[in-house]
C-alpha cells in the first residue's frame, strides 16, 4: 500500500507543464484588431513616424537646417558642444556614426515598414482607395530617403521582404514611386484634413520629385515640375494668406495656404520644441512659459541679413532688447547685462575668450512659429511639409529653368511680405527668395543642392567635398546589412 | 484552474502523510560538555542525532538532555571553532563529552534542495554564519556579508539608507540581462532579501560554481544565495529564551567636496575682473543639505521548544535617517517559525510567516544636471547666495539655466513610498521510511509598493505649475515544490543518495501610475491626482503580466567511505519568457571530490588533517530577460491624430520596441572549477582554494537588424561569449586560541580575468556595443560614451580619447590614431585607458574573545587595480563657469594652469580608484548577571567605515559593480557615511 502511495507521490511530480502564460495587458496577435475602430486605425502608425522628424528622435528636420547657410547651432561655452554633433553639420564634417546619420535612416525607414505592414494586411481586401494613400506615403518616404541618402534599398512588402536587401538605385525608387503616385492619383480625396493625403499633397510630390530630377537621376524635368505645380495652383482649394507667418500660428489646423502638415499638440501629440532650442534661458518670462528654454540656435547673421529692412517676414525673427511678459527689461545675470539679441555671431564656436553677452546673447532667434503665451515644452503649431508658397516658387523656378519669366509667381510671394517686386528673377533670385519665404521649414539642404551651391564655403565652413551632397548610411545599418556597403 | 490543481496535490499528500505511522521505542540521553584545554563547560553546544534534524544545545552549565529513539545509534556534539564530535551512543544513558578547539570543518552547508557535510562537499559553496557577519547599522541585511565570501561581490555606491547593494558572484556577466544572483529564503527562490531583518538570518550559503547551482537551471548562471532564517533551538521541555536588542547609530558624512568659499569664491572675481552677481551671503551648500544622521533599531525575539514543536517569533523596528536631509528609511518586521513534529517524528510541518513594512523617504538626486538633483544643485550653486530672502521663503534667482535652491528642493519635493513584503510558507518533511523521504514547499510571497511624487506648483524647480505621480505596484510568486529523496548506506561504504523533484512557480506583476501636472491645489497634491488639470502630458497608464517556471530536478551523491565523493545532477526547465520554440531547457552539472587525507600515503603525517580535492563541471541558465520579447503583442502607443478623420485616436503599436523572436532562450554559463580544501595543524589553519573558468555564451542582446525589412533597430538574440576565470581563497586561521585569548582571522581574497569572446554569430552581427554615458550641459550625444564592450576587452573596459596635455592656450589635446594630437575631440582615437574590473579583491575579518566576556571583531575590505572616471571631477573642476556658478577648489588651479576647454570626455579625468577600508570595527562586552530571569546583558558598540585609504580625489572610491556599464561617479554619489553605534542586548 505504502509503496502505490509512494508512486502516486512520484505520479504528481508529472502533473503540470503546462507553461501558457495569460496576456492580460497587451493584445495578442491573433486577438488584433479586436473590432472595426482599431481596424480603422491601420494607417496611424504610418503617418504617426512622420512626427519624429522634426526634432532630434528623427532627425530629418536639424539634418536640412544646420547643414544649410541659415541656420547654426553655436558651441555657447559649456553648452551645445555635445561632442560636435551639432556644429560639425555645421562645417559638412559628419560621418556615418552621428546622431543625424543614424537617427533619420531608422525613423525614415520605420515610416516605409509601417505603410509596409498596412499594405500586406490590406492585400486582396479590394480596399483600393486605403491603398492609395499608403501607397502615396510610403512615396513620400523614400522621397526623403533619396533625397538624403541616395541609394536605398527599396523594399515594398513587410512579410516577403528579403532578410538582408540590397541597394537600388536613386532613379530606379524615383520612377517607382513616382509610378506609385501617378496610379494612387485617381482614388486620393480632393479635400482632406492637412494632416492627410489628399490630392493636392500628391501634386505637390510628384512637383517635388520632378524639380529634383536632375539631381536624383542627372537628366532635369522642369516641364512636368511646372505641370504638377499647375495642379496645384488650379486647384483653387490653396491660397495664401494675407500675413506671411499666418501658416505657422498655434491654431494653423485650418490654414488655406497649408497643404499637408504634421499635427502637433502641446499635450497629446508631443515633438515640436523649435522654441526651446532657440530662445534664451530667461525668454521664458516674455512667453509666461513654465519651462525655460535652452538657448541654443539661431539664423546665421548672412541669412539674417538677406532679409530687407521693411520685409513683413522679419516678424519671424527675436533680436534687441528682451521684455518679461509684463514689460520689464529682462536682464542677465551671469552676464551682468540687460538680456539684448544680438544678430551678430562672433564665432561657432563661442568658448571663454568671449564675453558672456557673446556667448549667451548672440545669433538671431526663430520666432516664425508662433510661441503662445503660456507654452509648454512642446508647441501645438502644426509643422507644414508642404505649403502653397512653396508651390509657387516652385513654378517660378521651374519657368525660369526652361528660360521663361516667372515673375508672375514670385512676385506674389514678394508682395505678400511688403516687399518691392523683383523683374525677370534670375536663379539666383529665387534661391535668395526660397531662402527668405522658406527659412527654417526644412527645404534648404535640398535647394542649396539643386542650385549647386551646397558644398560652397560659407560663414565658419569650408568648402566641401563632393560626396557631402548625401548621407552616409550609418555604420550600424551596414553592420547589421553588409548588402549596403 | 492552477490552484485546483495545488490543492489537489496538497490532498495527496496529507493522504500520504496519513499512512506508514509506525512507532519507536524512546530513552533520555542527558550530559555535559565541556572545553578540553580547562573543563569549562561549553554554553550553547549543539546535540544533535544524527541522520535527523533534531537535537538540542547544552545550557549555562554545559549540560543538555535529549529524548531520542531506540534505533539512533550516534550523536553528533558540535560547538563553533571547536572540532565535532561523534558519540556512539552504547548502553550508556549520561556522557562528558570533550570537544577540543580548532576543527571546525564539519559545518553543514545548505546547497539546492538538501544540506551536506561540510566535508562532502564537491563544488564551490562557501557558507557563513551569523557569528561572522558584519554588524553595526546594517541598511540591508546583504551588508553583513560584505567582504566575507570570496568571489562575492557586494557594493554600493555612496551611502543611500534608501539604495540597494549590488551582489555579483565571480563577475557574473552578461550584455543586457540581469547579473544579479538567485536568492533562496528558506527554500523559497525569488525571494526578496532586504525584507529579512539582519537579527533573523541563521547563515547564508553561496553557491557559486555551475555544479553547484545547476539544480537551479535557467536561474542558477549568477550564482545563488541561500539564506537559512534563525529558529529555536532544539531543546527539550520549557526553553523560553527572550533576546532583546536596542541600538543607536549615529551617522556622519565621510568626506566632504572641498568646494569654494565665498570668501574664495569673491576673491576670484575681484582679481580676474570677471563679471559676478554677489548675492551677499556666506553659505556652506554642503552644510545645508547635510546632516547628522540618527538611526534606532530595536530587536525583539523570543522563542521556546518542546519535543515535538518550536516555534521562534521575532519583532524589529529601525528607522534610519539619511545624512542627506529628507532621506529615510523606516522598516518593521515580524517573522514566526514554527515547527511541529507529528506522528512520531515522521512527519514535520514548518511554517514561517514574515511580513515587512517599510517606509522610504527619498531625496531627489543623480540624473544628470537634472533641475532637481540635490547634489548637483548644492555643488554648483554660488556660496555668495543666500539659502532664505528676508521673509523667510526660499531665495530663488535665474543667474544660470536650471539652477536651483537645493534645500527648497528638499523641502518642498515629496516622495515617498510605502512598501509591504509578506512571505509565508509551509513545508512538509516526511519520512516515509528510514531510507526514504518527502519534502513538500508551498510558498506564496507578495510584495508591493504604492509610491507618491509631488513637485509643488510655487517650487522653483517645478517647470510644469505642479506635477505629480501615485503610482501602486504589486509582484506575486507562488511556488509548489516537491522532493523525494532516498538515502542509504550499502556494505557500510558505499553512501548514497538520491534526490528527485518537480517545482511550478508563477510570477504576477501588478500595477497602475496616475499622474498629471498642472495642480490646482499644492495641498493635496498627488494624493488625489484629480487635482491635475493636465492629464494629457502624463497619462494613467497600468499593467498586468506573469511568467511561469516549471521545473524537474534531480541529484545522485556517492561517496565511498568518505574518501571519494561523486555527484551529479540534471535539471530541465521549462520557461513562458522563452521562446516558443526554446521553452525548456536543460542544465547538467556532474563533480568529483577526493578527500586525500584519508588516504594511507597521508596517515603519516601530521600537517593536514584536511586535504580534499574537487573537480566540477556543470551548466547554468540566466533567464533574467525581457519577458515578451518572443512574441508579438499590440499596446496602445499613445494618443495620435486619426488623419482620415482629424480625431484624437489611441495608436496601438507592437509591445516592447523590438522585433520578436521565437528562437530566444536563456544564457548558458559552462563552468569547470577546481577546489582544494586543507586543513593544517589540527585545522588550526583551514580553507579553500577555488579556481574556475566560466564561459558564458548564447548572451542575449537586442541586436542590430537590417532595417529595412525590419520594422525596429533591434531583436532580443542569443548570441556572443564572455569568459571568467579566477582564484579565489578562503582562508581561516585560529591564531591564539587560549581560555584567555581566542583570535580567529578569515582572509578571503579573489581575483577574476574578464574577456569578451565574441559579441555576435552569422544570424547576430554587432560590432561593438557603447556603455556607460556621460551626461551634462555641453555633454549631450552618442560620443560621450566610456565604455564599450567588444572582442578582447572586459566589460567595464574605458575606452576613450587619451588625454595628451594642454595646448597653448589651454585646450584640451587627444592622442590621434596616426600618432599625432588633436583639440577635435571627435578627431581622438579611442583608446583602452584603463578598467572598472578590479584586479583584486580581499575581505579581512578578525573575531577576538578577551577574557570571557569581552569580544572585538574589526573587519577590512579592499578593493584593487580598477578605475573610476570622475565625471564631478570633469565639471566642477573646470574653472569656465566661475565665478558664476561654484566650483572644487581644484578649478582654481586649472585656471592657473590655463585650461578653456569646455568639459570633455577623456582620460585625464580616469583615476585608479583602488581603496582599503576599515569597514567595521565591533566592542562587545557580556555582564555576568546569574538571575533567576536574566540570563545575559552584553553591550556592544561598533564603528563602521572607520578608516578609508585610496588615491582617488572624489569623496568615495567604490561603485557599484557588475551589469553592463560601471565605474562613473557623476554628481550622484549620495556621501558614505561613518558611523558609530551602541547597543545593548538582553537574554533573559
Amino acid at each position: 500500500m505504502k509503496q502505490y502511495l509512494i508512486l502516486a507521490f512520484l505520479a504528481s511530480f508529472l502533473a503540470c507543464t503546462n507553461l501558457d502564460e495569460t496576456i492580460y495587458d497587451r493584445i495578442p496577435e491573433d486577438k488584433f484588431p479586436e473590432n472595426a475602430d482599431q481596424a480603422a486605425l491601420k494607417v496611424v502608425p504610418t503617418y504617426k513616424e512622420l512626427a519624429d522628424l522634426i526634432d532630434d528622435a528623427g532627425w530629418w528636420f536639424w539634418a536640412q537646417e544646420i547643414t544649410s547657410d541659415e541656420i547654426v547651432f553655436p558651441v555657447r561655452l559649456t553648452d551645445w558642444e555635445d561632442g560636435g554633433k551639432w556644429y560639425l553639420l555645421h562645417q559638412h564634417q559628419w560621418t556615418n556614426n552621428i546622431d543625424a546619420v543614424n537617427s533619420m535612416w531608422s525613423h525614415l525607414y520605420d515610416g516605409v515598414t509601417e505603410s509596409n505592414r498596412a499594405l500586406d494586411e490590406l492585400e486582396g481586401l479590394g480596399d483600393t482607395i486605403t491603398v492609395a494613400k499608403l501607397k502615396t506615403l510610403r512615396s513620400f518616404y523614400y522621397y526623403l530617403l533619396i533625397d538624403n541618402y541616395g541609394d536605398v534599398p527599396l523594399v515594398t512588402s513587410f512579410t516577403k521582404a528579403e532578410a538582408q536587401p540590397t541597394k537600388n538605385s536613386r532613379k530606379e525608387i524615383y520612377e517607382y514611386i513616382i509610378n506609385d503616385v501617378k496610379e494612387a492619383l485617381p482614388y486620393l480625396p480632393v479635400n482632406a484634413q492637412k494632416y492627410a493625403v489628399s490630392k493636392g499633397m500628391a501634386y505637390t510630390l510628384l512637383a517635388k520629385l520632378y524639380l529634383n530630377s536632375e539631381v536624383y537621376t542627372g537628366s532635369p524635368a522642369w516641364a512636368l515640375a511646372e505641370s504638377y505645380c499647375d495642379s496645384v495652383i488650379n486647384s483653387g482649394l490653396y491660397s495664401l494668406e494675407a500675413d506671411a507667418l499666418a501658416p505657422f500660428k498655434t491654431a494653423n489646423e485650418n490654414s488655406i495656404e497649408n497643404i499637408f502638415t504634421i499635427p502637433f499638440d502641446e499635450k497629446n501629440l508631443q515633438g515640436f520644441r523649435i522654441h526651446m532650442r532657440t530662445l534664451h534661458y530667461l525668454s521664458n518670462q516674455t512667453y509666461d512659459m513654465p519651462v525655460g528654454p535652452w538657448n541654443g540656435f539661431g539664423a546665421t547673421e548672412d541669412h539674417y541679413n538677406s532679409f530687407e529692412s521693411g520685409d513683413a517676414r522679419k516678424a519671424g525673427f527675436i533680436v534687441g532688447p528682451q521684455y518679461s511678459s509684463t514689460g520689464i527689461a529682462l536682464f542677465d545675470q551671469t552676464a551682468n547685462a540687460p538680456l539684448v539679441i544680438d544678430p551678430k555671431i562672433p564665432k561657432l564656436i563661442i568658448d571663454g575668450s568671449f564675453s558672456f553677452q557673446q556667448i549667451r546673447m548672440s545669433a538671431a532667434r526663430v520666432g516664425k512659429y508662433e510661441i503662445k503665451k503660456g507654452a509648454l515644452e512642446s508647441l501645438s503649431n502644426d509643422f507644414p511639409l508642404f505649403r502653397y508658397a512653396d508651390v509657387l516658387l516652385m513654378k517660378a523656378e521651374s519657368l525660369v529653368r526652361q528660360g521663361k519669366n516667372g515673375d508672375a509667381y514670385i512676385n506674389q510671394i514678394r508682395q505678400r511680405a511688403k516687399v518691392s517686386n523683383f523683374s525677370n528673377a534670375t536663379l539666383d533670385m529665387i534661391l535668395a527668395e526660397r531662402g527668405r519665404e522658406m527659412f527654417c521649414e526644412g527645404h534648404r539642404r535640398q535647394d542649396l543642392i539643386r542650385f549647386g551651391k551646397f558644398l560652397n564655403p560659407w560663414w565658419e565652413k569650408q568648402a566641401s567635398s563632393s560626396d557631402r551632397t548625401i548621407f552616409p548610411i550609418p555604420q550600424w545599418a551596414i553592420d547589421a546589412n553588409p548588402n549596403l556597403k | 484552474m492552477r490552484m485546483h490543481a495545488i490543492q489537489k496535490k496538497m490532498l495527496l499528500f496529507v493522504l500520504v502523510l496519513l499512512i506508514g505511522m509506525c512507532g519507536y521505542g524512546q530513552r533520555i540521553i542527558t550530559g555535559t560538555v565541556l572545553d578540553g584545554a580547562d573543563n569549562s563547560p561549553l554554553i550553547g553546544a549543539n546535540v544533535l542525532i544524527s541522520g535527523t534534524s533534531s537535537g538540542t544545545i547544552t545550557d549555562l552549565d554545559g549540560k543538555f538532555s535529549l529524548s531520542v529513539d531506540e534505533s539512533a545509534k550516534t550523536l553528533e556534539v558540535s560547538y563553533i571553532g571547536y572540532t565535532n564530535k561523534l558519540i556512539e551512543l552504547v548502553g550508556e544513558n549520561n556522557y562528558t563529552i570533550t570537544l577540543l578547539a580548532g576543527k571546525v570543518i564539519d559545518e553543514v552547508l545548505v546547497i539546492g534542495y538538501g544540506t551536506i557535510k561540510k566535508s562532502d562537499k564537491t563544488g564551490a559553496v562557501t557558507s557563513v554564519n551569523s557569528e561572522e557577519l558584519n554588524t553595526g547599522r546594517l541598511s540591508d541585511p546583504i551588508e553583513g556579508l560584505q567582504g566575507k565570501a570570496a568571489g562575492v561581490t557586494i557594493s554600493k555606491q555612496g551611502g543611500d539608507p534608501n539604495g540597494g547593494f549590488s551582489v555579483n558572484i565571480r563577475n557574473a556577466a552578461s550584455f543586457a540581462s540581469g547579473t544579479g544572483p538567485l536568492f533562496v529564503v528558506d527554500g523559497v527562490p525569488g525571494v526578496d532579501p532586504t525584507t529579512i531583518s539582519p537579527s533573523d538570518i541563521e547563515s547564508y550559503n553561496v553557491l557559486k560554481d555551475a555544479s553547484s547551482t545547476a539544480i537551479y537551471g535557467s536561474r542558477g548562471a549568477n550564482g545563488v544565495i541561500i539564506i537559512t532564517t534563525k529558529s529555536a533551538a532544539k531543546k527539550e521541555g520549557d526553553n523560553l529564551v527572550i533576546d532583546f536588542t536596542s541600538q543607536l547609530s549615529i551617522d556622519n558624512v565621510a568626506k566632504r567636496y572641498d568646494l569654494l568659499s565665498s570668501d574664495q569664491l569673491r576673491s576670484f572675481a575681484a582679481s580676474t575682473g570677471k563679471t559676478f552677481t554677489d548675492g551677499g551671503a556666506n553659505i556652506d551648500w554642503q552644510d545645508e543639505i547635510y546632516r547628522t544622521g540618527i538611526t534606532h533599531d530595536h530587536t525583539l525575539s523570543f522563542m521556546n521548544g518542546t519535543k515535538t514543536s518550536n516555534f521562534r517569533a521575532s519583532l524589529s523596528h529601525m528607522k534610519i535617517e539619511g545624512v542627506i536631509k529628507g532621506s529615510s528609511k523606516q522598516r518593521n518586521i515580524a517573522r514566526l517559525n514554527y515547527s511541529q513534529k507529528a506522528f512520531d517524528d515522521i512527519l514535520t510541518i514548518n511554517t514561517r510567516l514574515a511580513g515587512t513594512i517599510e517606509h522610504n523617504d527619498y531625496v531627489n538626486y543623480g540624473g544628470g544636471s537634472s533641475p532637481t538633483n540635490v547634489i548637483y544643485q548644492a555643488l554648483r550653486r554660488a556660496p555668495t547666495d543666500p539659502v532664505y530672502n528676508l521673509d523667510g521663503t526660499f531665495y530663488e534667482t535665474d543667474k544660470s539655466f536650471q539652477y536651483y535652491n537645493p534645500l527648497a528642493i528638499i523641502n518642498d519635493i515629496e516622495n515617498f513610498r510605502d512598501a509591504k513584503r509578506l512571505l509565508g510558507n509551509i513545508s512538509f518533511d516526511v519520512n516515509f521510511h528510514k531510507h526514504l523521504k518527502g519534502y513538500l514547499n508551498l510558498a506564496y510571497t507578495r510584495d508591493d509598493d504604492l509610491n507618491l511624487y509631488y513637485e509643488p506648483s510655487f517650487t522653483a524647480s517645478n517647470l510644469t505649475n505642479g506635477l505629480g505621480r501615485r503610482s501602486y505596484n504589486d509582484k506575486l510568486n507562488k511556488l509548489l515544490e516537491s522532493t523525494l529523496t532516498y538515502q542509504r548506506v550499502f556494505k557500510e561504504n558505499h553512501n548514497f543518495s538520491l534526490m528527485g523533484g518537480y517545482s511550478w512557480q508563477i510570477f504576477q506583476y501588478n500595477g497602475f501610475t496616475s499622474a498629471g501636472r498642472n495642480s490646482t491645489s499644492d495641498y493635496i497634491g498627488a494624493y488625489n491626482p484629480a487635482v491635475f488639470l493636465d492629464n494629457e502630458t502624463d497619462i494613467d497608464s497600468g499593467y498586468k503580466n506573469e511568467n511561469l517556471l516549471i521545473s524537474f530536478f534531480s541529484r545522485a551523491l556517492y561517496d565511498f567511505k568518505g574518501k571519494y565523493f561523486v555527484s551529479a545532477s540534471l535539471r530541465r526547465d521549462g520557461s513562458s519568457k522563452f521562446g516558443e520554440n526554446n521553452e525548456w531547457g536543460t542544465f547538467p552539472s556532474v563533480s568529483f571530490g577526493w578527500n586525500l587525507a584519508e588516504e594511507s600515503f597521508l596517515s603519516e603525517q601530521s600537517l593536514f588533517d584536511v586535504l580534499k580535492l574537487r573537480v566540477s563541471y556543470g551548466l547554468a541558465g540566466n533567464e533574467n530577460i525581457q519577458p515578451d520579447a518572443e512574441k508579438v503583442l499590440f499596446a496602445p502607443g499613445g494618443k495620435a491624430i486619426n488623419p482620415e478623420t482629424g480625431q484624437e485616436v489611441i495608436n496601438y503599436i507592437i509591445y516592447g520596441g523590438t522585433n520578436p523572436n521565437p528562437n530566444l532562450k536563456w544564457e548558458t554559463n559552462a563552468e569547470t572549477n577546481i577546489g582544494i580544501d586543507f586543513g593544517l595543524w589540527s585545522s588550526k589553519l583551514s580553507g579553500s582554494l577555488e579556481l574556475y573558468q566560466r564561459r558564458t555564451y548564447d548572451l542575449i542582446y537586442p541586436f542590430q537588424v537590417p532595417v529595412p525589412p525590419n520594422k525596429q533597430r533591434t531583436t532580443y538574440g542569443n548570441a556572443g561569449e564572455i569568459k571568467n576565470q579566477g582564484i579565489e581563497l578562503t582562508a581561516q586561521y585560529f591564531a591564539i586560541n587560549n581560555s584567555k585569548l581566542k583570535w580567529k582571522t578569515l582572509l578571503t581574497f579573489s581575483t577574476n580575468k574578464q574577456e569578451t569572446v565574441s559579441l555576435g554569430n552569422d544570424e547576430f552581427k554587432l560590432g561593438e556595443i557603447p556603455t556607460l554615458y556621460v551626461s551634462g550641459r555641453g555633454l549631450v550625444g552618442g560620443i560621450n560614451n566610456a565604455q564599450v564592450i567588444k572582442p578582447g576587452l572586459a566589460i567595464g573596459t574605458f575606452v576613450m580619447p587619451e588625454y595628451a596635455g594642454l595646448s597653448d592656450d589651454g585646450k584640451f589635446l587627444f592622442y590621434t590614431a596616426a600618432g599625432g594630437v588633436t583639440r577635435d575631440v571627435s578627431k581622438a582615437e579611442r583608446r583602452v585607458v584603463g578598467s572598472a574590473q578590479p584586479d583584486f579583491m580581499l575581505g579581512w575579518s578578525n573575531f577576538f574573545n578577551i577574557g570571557k566576556n569581552l569580544d572585538v571583531s574589526m573587519s577590512w575590505r579592499g578593493i584593487f587595480g580598477y578605475d573610476v572616471l570622475n565625471v564631478t571631477r570633469m565639471v566642477f573642476s573646470n574653472p569656465l563657469d566661475l565665478p558664476t556658478l561654484n566650483v572644487l577648489e581644484e578649478a582654481l588651479d586649472e585656471y592657473e594652469r590655463g585650461l578653456t576647454s569646455n568639459p570633455t570626455l577623456n582620460s585625464y579625468y580616469l583615476e585608479d580608484a583602488s581603496f582599503l577600508r576599515l569597514d567595521n570595527v565591533s566592542v562587545g562586552y557580556n555582564i555576568n548577571v546569574r538571575n533567576k530571569y536574566l540570563k545575559n546583558i552584553r553591550v556592544f558598540a561598533t564603528g563602521t567605515n572607520l578608516l578609508l585609504f585610496t588615491g582617488y580625489s572624489g569623496i568615495d572610491p567604490e561603485i557599484a559593480f557588475g551589469g553592463t556599464e560601471f565605474g562613473r561617479d557623476q554628481y550622484d554619489v549620495y556621501p558614505r557615511t561613518r558611523t558609530f553605534t551602541i547597543g545593548l542586548n538582553a537574554k533573559l
